[in-house]
């Protein structure tokens, strides 16, 4: 099995039609100098994100999954420019973010807003959930002072919160409701994109379905595009339209949840796939769960082949696996992958699973 | 099962006996009854769950069978009894010398449970060497095999390194090591993997597991997350509002939920295996505060069963007992036989089912 036509032109995932593509990423680099100290200086160098590309289409909701250190946090911070990309494109609507400064990238910010994980450390204690909402209007000089209180009234009614309680400030809400003044405030601007970074993973699990069904249903009420940065992938399933998964700063699989989560295809997605503890009790009592030995880190340096070839159970003893970097093709219409042996781990644990 | 076979099953050897604990903080807002009257019992090498959401009381709980609870809180109530001793009445120096032997706690967070200024290594032995008696020499090399055990690689050489230069994954093995490094009979976790990614989670369950199985140790395992007991525990404890408001073996409570709050949570918990592209089930509303608590049952304000009944909302219920008299499943709710009996007048309701 081909992981696709050798040598073609392909660019993961990309089709930058602006009348379909509202945000494009194109081959984004961060590389960090670590190590070293500030007088020496360094030139150790980490690539926290690797060449990473996808388009986000109007209306849909693009997941970014994976675990701690695979980058997903650093790729949405440059793409919002709050950090500087080492290298690449990101476009929104067709205009060039990354050639813009300035006045025009302020401008261009209010298009696109994010909601933040911590419920907690992202809103300002001393400001009532009103004034919090209120000061992205000031800050981009929308409206008068009356226009910009009623539309902060107006967006926290929105999600939930009671023209009774939007003086109150932060510590008097529970975190649930933080979280909802917290999307208030990233929405108040009448964004195109939301980046929503984590936005569930501190709450607890009767609140989480709270503030996920409350996204979705202000979603189909704005028309709003999602980019939706989550570690959790029964969330991303359940969520997505669209689910990357990240490994060490690159893409290592991209499908729609139905192809990504019934036939996933990469290694890495099947053990991440199989760690997810299932509220249930079945006769065969635990799963066949893949334990991945080693540890996730972000490469300094380049490796030469996969780089998940260290802790692959697949590709750790395969010659072609630890020289040749696989490219992330297409395998199936809209199924991305990158793996010399896409479907082969899936396919072997089928069959041992198999009476 | 019959009285004969009842009678000719072996006594089990309880571990830990707790009984009617009780904690209080008292605080500006007023008294926050954290743990009320809990009870409950681990056998030898059992496994227990103890779930709920945050401010159940769940840490507040496991503090205080640990006697670790600090001002503005007190223990105001109860027993607890470990190993047939009853150590509640123990003195602060007494329980210094059963923690970290007889009984053991892992934390959620292993860079503050951690010296970041001590290495690994010295840490091990410190806590080897005050509750054995055994010199420096022999407590290394104790150390390095617990750290084996543990997984950490090339174990001998990173005994030296401080934790700041363990991965998150790795840092959490080593408080199993050293929570493990005497042998205790029971080990207290408290959220032991929330703070890691699923597949390091996978690695840290799997050495826990491991290494309790070898040792016969009993282990209390504290999450909210419903699948990391059902894939770890053998016995499910649920707190809602400082209360155990139901318990029962893992493989009866995954298949039925008698209290309504059990059967809301496990349905608002995503699942891979049953997805649906509506709205999620949600649970209505908040926690009640625990400074001041309704009348009559804690859940009603929120039960999609006993909400607007005039018995749940001025009772409180008390808990029944149902099921094998030998490993009963035990519900605090008014209508406990009935659901336990599945009738349909005090099923949950289904979305979309209505």
């Amino acid at each position: 099995m081909s992981a696709g036509p050798a040598g073609a032109a392909l660019e993961p995932g990309v089709r930058a039609d602006p009348e379909q593509a509202l945000l494009w990423v194109d081959r984004i680099d961060k590389v960090f100098r670590v190590g070293g100290s500030r007088l020496r200086g360094s030139n150790e160098l980490l690539r926290a994100v690797d060449g990473v590309s996808f388009d986000v289409r109007k209306g849909e909701t693009f997941g970014l999954v994976g675990e701690s250190g695979c980058g997903k946090s650093t790729l949405a911070r440059c793409i919002l420019r709050l950090i500087e990309p080492s290298g690449g494109r990101v476009f929104l609507g067709g205009t060039e973010l990354t050639a813009l400064d300035g006045g025009d990238l302020r401008r261009i910010r209010r298009r696109m807003q994010i909601v933040f994980q911590d419920p907690y450390a992202s809103l300002d204690p001393r400001m009532s959930a009103r004034a919090i909402v209120e000061e992205a209007l000031v800050i981009h000089g929308m409206g008068d002072r009356a226009e910009r209180g009623a539309r902060a009234a107006e967006m926290l009614a929105l999600v939930g919160i009671t023209p009774a309680q939007i003086l109150r400030r932060p510590h008097e809400f529970s975190g649930g409701q933080r979280q909802r003044i917290g999307v208030a405030r990233a929405l108040v601007l009448n964004p195109e994109l939301v980046i929503l970074d984590e936005p569930i993973s501190a709450l607890d699990v009767s609140i989480q379905a709270q503030v996920l069904n409350l996204l979705r249903d202000l979603q189909e009420r704005l028309g709003l595009t999602y980019l939706f940065i989550v570690h959790d992938l029964v969330v991303a399933e359940y969520f997505c339209d669209r689910v990357a998964v990240l490994y060490r700063g690159a893409v290592a699989e991209l499908a729609a949840p139905e192809q990504l989560f019934r036939t996933p295809l990469h290694p890495y997605t099947v053990a991440l796939l199989s760690a997810v503890p299932i509220p249930e009790r079945s006769t065969r009592k635990r799963r066949e769960r893949i334990v991945l030995r080693g540890e996730l880190a972000p490469v300094s340096g380049t490796l030469p082949g996969c780089r998940f070839q260290p802790r692959c159970p697949l590709g750790r003893d395969r010659e072609v696996c630890a020289s040749q970097e696989p490219p992330l093709a297409e395998h199936e219409p809209g199924h991305w992958v990158s793996c010399h042996f896409p479907g082969e781990l899936a396919a072997a644990r089928a069959a041992s699973a198999a009476p | 099962m019959s009285e004969a076979a009842a009678a000719a099953a072996p006594v089990r050897e309880h571990v830990l006996e707790v009984r009617e604990l009780e904690t209080n903080f008292y605080t500006a807002e007023g008294v926050v009854r954290a743990v009320r009257k809990v009870s409950l019992e681990i056998e030898r090498g059992q496994r227990i769950g103890v779930v709920g959401e945050s401010g159940s009381g769940k840490s507040a709980l496991a503090l205080s069978i640990l006697g670790l609870i600090e001002p503005p809180g007190r223990v105001v109530g109860g027993s607890v009894v470990l190993n047939g001793r009853l150590i509640s009445s123990f003195s602060d120096g007494q329980m210094q010398k059963v923690r970290g032997k007889e009984v053991s706690l892992v934390f959620q967070d292993p860079m503050t449970a951690l010296d970041p200024v001590m290495s690994i290594g010295d840490q091990i032995v410190e806590v080897i060497v005050r509750h054995q008696p055994i010199g420096r020499r022999a407590a290394r090399r104790a150390a390095v095999e617990l750290l084996r055990d543990v997984e950490v690689p090339n174990a001998e050489r990173r005994m030296g390194d401080y934790p700041h230069q363990y991965s998150g994954g790795m840092r959490q093995r080593v408080l199993i090591a050293i929570a493990l490094a005497n042998e205790p009979d029971l080990v207290i976790a408290d959220e032991p993997t929330t703070a890691l990614d699923v597949t390091t989670q996978a690695q840290v369950l799997d050495v826990l597991e491991r290494l309790v199985a070898e040792r016969n140790t009993a282990v209390m395992l504290i999450t909210h997350n419903l699948g990391v007991v059902a894939e770890f525990c053998d016995r499910i404890f649920v707190m809602y509002a400082g209360r155990v408001v139901e318990q029962a073996d893992a493989d009866v409570l995954f298949a039925r939920q008698t209290h309504p709050y059990t059967e809301v949570l496990l349905r608002s918990v995503l699942r891979a295996d049953r997805l649906e592209r509506g709205p999620l089930p949600t649970i209505p509303g908040f926690p009640p505060s625990l400074a001041q608590l309704p009348a009559g049952c804690p859940f009603e304000p929120r039960c999609p069963v006993g909400h607007g009944r005039e018995l749940c909302a001025t009772v409180v219920p008390e808990p029944v007992s149902l099921g094998d008299p030998a490993d009963p499943v035990v519900v605090e709710c008014h209508f406990a036989r009935e659901r336990f009996d599945g009738d349909p007048g005090f099923a949950v309701a289904r979305p979309g089912s209505a």
